[in-house]
């Protein structure tokens, strides 16, 4: 049947579900490809010929276009998934990608990821901020967070001290906690 | 200084200060602390104002959490809830430009305290407060020391004038220095005069104040509820949601479990949150809220709805004191009760919730008319109370959530004693399972809650079965003066009976199912109290005293007797808890301690 391979591509990106990106399938795009292409020739020799005066074969011819069409559109569709869930990638890991998701990519992927980057650091020097940050606004500008260990006294930038020892809750701005949650000395409750 | 007005004076005024100098909130580890202390957070995040809580366990925690933890914070506003007001907070601070705030339910309140008008207020109602003696009758007034310092001055430099005279003017008239130096004689000898008589006065007015001083320092008892004090702000500032009253519903509660409150005081509270617990909980409304409170009458016993009839009977410690629940007659005894209720054994050992719903509903119904039988007042086994459902997760009482708190202190005990005992030294119980309990206390995750349950019946019958063994071994012992009990130094539970909390409970319990177990001749040992020793593990012993069974003005001498006695033998505590009813001292000290309270206490 015309045009399974080319499904089952769809069917892989399915199962692996949200925000998963499973491996480029260079296999199955080549067998694709290479489908269309057979598919294509068959075409053109039917069309020549009924150039020439034959009869009957353009039910055939358009079969097959259809057939064509529909391989396009899966393979589109599967490049313009990858590219939406690469880009999502980058916009929560930032611009370096961990290994072994890097390791999935395809190498004309990789050279459209840093495309990518390039246009969107670009953008973001224009503007002036770091977009990726603060995607959706903060409720209030104050946290209350939780202390973990024995860290001892920081300094605010308002200029006070805070002692931070465990089990001691303390209601901040949202600036001051975020390197602590970093660091793993407070977690917000 | 003492506060009245806890939103103008209090609310404002810590909004106002605490965004540039920092609001550090130093709160207790009890029940009622840290219901109070949700509260106020819950308050404070609606404000947005920042503010860092600090869990304490006792007052030598806190004044080392001051002098070495807030000592760059000069300018703080540090906020003490339910500790505090009861002792000189000053007397260990160096500096004069930190701020204290005091809401603490511990009465009589230091008179340095309610004083001072710079640098400590106290949040209080009026009816709390009590007599306060005038600052005349304990301070000398700065006018009547300078005047007096004024005058030996004066005297000092005439006498040298005097000496002086008489060597430079030796050859002058005689007569006329005669004459005038008898006149300075007389003047001398009745300045004095008064100046004895001043001394004198003097003091007299130091005996009096004395006297005053302890008058009035005799009684300890308790004031209103912390978080019932801080619910008020919250209706008063119109913020007030069912979590909010839920949580002052067990403050209040938890005061009268631990026999701090009477049963005025603490009808009183119910019939004030009784209102507004209606006006937030119609029954028409159409979305359900995720907590909903409604009024009960209920039973006095432990953990009912989440353990099984027998086992609360059994480890009440009312029944208990009424079937002598520690020999095999009171069992006996118990058993015929639940037979008088028409309940068969399967249904008692089942758990509550899986009760046949007739027996259930007959439940409270047949154990009222049983109650007379027994010799049982209704009034001992009921209680006016609230009861809490959370949407699809059943009901919980607020009796029960008196257990369930303690029990999440008592496993983070277990925890912190398991990973080394050097912890327990320093946090003693505090921080780290103060953390949970404020989790848990925010009611956001009725998981946390359902996981306290465990915790509470195992902490609940452990403190049972020692009081139990206390009886049944008679360790209890009665002298002229005071019931003496002890706990071995090799109990096995004795890490759990290390928190204040758990001693306190044991102490009552114990004195109860005691004192009602006796027979009719010992009545006297229903007018002594009780002292409890529980060794510590680090060093030295805990000693808890109590009120005598038959006094029920829920105020203590005992602690004066303490400070007596420590007085007398000239020891310092070794760690200073917030309790006052509650002393630790060094273990070769007992048998002149107990010597010296015996006198004391006669």
């Amino acid at each position: 049947m015309f045009g399974e391979k080319a499904l089952e591509l769809i069917k892989e990106l399915k199962r692996c579900g949200d925000g998963l990106l499973p491996s480029f399938n260079e296999e199955t795009v080549r067998q694709v490809l290479e489908e269309m292409k057979s598919l294509f020739e068959e075409n053109h020799k039917d069309v020549t010929a009924s150039s020439e005066g034959e009869q009957g074969l353009f039910p055939g011819v358009q079969l097959r276009h259809a057939a064509l069409e529909r391989n396009k559109r899966i393979l589109l569709t599967y490049l313009n998934e990858r590219a939406t869930s690469i880009a999502e990638l980058r916009w929560q890991m930032g611009t370096v990608l961990p290994p072994d998701i890097r390791s999935r990519l395809a190498e004309h992927e990789l050279s459209w990821l840093q495309k990518y980057n390039k246009s969107l650091t670009a953008y973001m020097r224009a503007v002036g901020a770091d977009i990726t940050h603060n995607l959706k606004p903060p409720k209030s500008l104050l946290i209350e967070v939780r202390c973990t260990t024995e860290h001892g006294s920081i300094e605010l930038t308002s200029g006070r001290t805070l002692h931070l020892s465990r089990g001691t809750h303390h209601f901040l701005e949202r600036s001051e906690c975020e390197p602590l949650i970093a660091r793993g000395i407070v977690e917000e409750i | 200084m003492l506060v009245h007005e806890i939103v103008n004076q209090f609310y404002s005024d810590i909004l106002k200060k605490a965004r540039e100098r920092g609001l550090i909130i130093v709160t207790a580890i009890d029940v009622d602390a840290l219901c109070a202390t949700t509260i106020l957070k819950t308050l404070l995040t609606i404000d947005q104002i920042p503010f860092s809580v600090y869990p304490v366990a006792n007052r030598h925690e806190f004044e080392v959490y001051y002098n070495e933890k807030f000592e760059n914070e000069e300018s703080a506003i540090i906020l003490c809830i339910n500790h505090s007001a009861d002792f000189d907070v000053l007397s260990t601070v160096m500096n004069d430009t930190v701020e204290f705030w005091i809401i603490d339910s511990h009465r009589p309140i230091n008179i340095n305290n309610a004083y001072n008008a710079k640098q400590v207020k106290i949040v209080c109602k009026h009816k709390d407060v009590g007599e306060i003696p005038t600052y005349q009758e304990v301070f000398e007034t700065e006018s009547d020391e300078e005047k007096d310092s004024n005058d030996e001055l004066d005297e000092g430099l005439e006498e040298d004038n005097d000496d002086e005279n008489d060597y430079d003017n030796s050859a002058k008239a005689g007569e006329k220095r005669k004459g005038s130096n008898m006149g300075e004689k007389a003047s001398k000898r009745s300045r004095m005069e008064s100046h004895l008589e001043k001394n004198i006065r003097k003091k007299e007015w130091r005996a009096k104040r004395d006297q005053i001083l302890m008058d009035y320092d005799e009684f300890s008892f308790f004031g209103t509820s912390v978080a019932l004090l801080i619910c008020e702000l919250a209706i008063k500032l119109s913020k007030e949601s069912n979590e909010i009253l839920w949580l002052a519903l067990i403050g209040l509660n938890s005061q009268y479990l631990e026999s701090k409150i009477d049963r005025d005081s603490y009808m009183e509270g119910i019939a004030y949150l009784k209102g507004h617990v209606g006006r937030l909980n119609r029954e028409c409304e159409e979305t359900e809220p995720n907590l909903s409170i409604s009024f009960s009458n209920e039973l006095i016993l432990p953990l009912l709805r989440h353990w099984n009839v027998y086992d609360s009977m059994y480890n009440s410690s009312t029944v208990a004191a009424a079937f002598c629940l520690y020999n095999h007659d009171g069992r006996n005894k118990l058993n015929g009760f639940l037979a008088d209720l028409g309940l068969p054994v399967s249904q008692c050992q089942k758990s509550f919730v899986a009760m046949d719903l007739n027996a259930k509903e007959n439940f409270e119904n047949e154990f009222r008319v049983q109650l007379n039988r027994y010799q049982l007042e209704e009034s001992d086994l009921f209680l006016p109370s609230f009861l809490a459902s959370f949407k699809m997760h059943g009901k919980f009482s607020v009796l029960d959530f008196y257990y369930l708190i303690n029990g999440s202190l008592y496993r983070d005990l277990k925890v912190n004693s398991e990973e080394t005992d050097e912890t327990l030294a320093h946090s003693f119980y505090a921080a780290n399972n103060a953390r949970n309990l404020l989790d848990f206390l925010t009611l956001k995750s009725t998981n946390l809650i359902k996981e306290a349950v465990p915790q509470g019946i195992e902490l609940h019958s452990i403190i049972m079965e020692t009081v139990r063994s206390f009886i049944s071994k008679a360790l209890v012992c009665g002298t002229s003066s005071f019931l003496y009990v002890s706990l071995p130094q090799d109990d096995k539970h004795i890490v759990l009976f290390q928190l204040p909390v758990t001693i306190s409970c044991l102490a009552r319990y114990t004195l109860e199912i005691y004192v009602r177990g006796l027979p009719s001749r010992n009545k006297r040992f229903r007018q002594l109290p009780l002292i409890l020793r529980v060794p510590c593990l680090n060093s030295g012993d805990y000693y808890c005293g109590i009120p005598p069974y038959d006094d029920t003005s829920c105020k203590n001498v005992i602690h004066s007797a303490f400070d007596q006695a420590s007085k007398v033998i000239g020891f310092e505590p070794l760690n200073k808890l917030f309790d006052r009813n509650m002393v630790l001292i060094r273990s070769e000290d007992r048998s002149k301690f107990l010597d010296t309270l015996a006198t004391l206490l006669a």
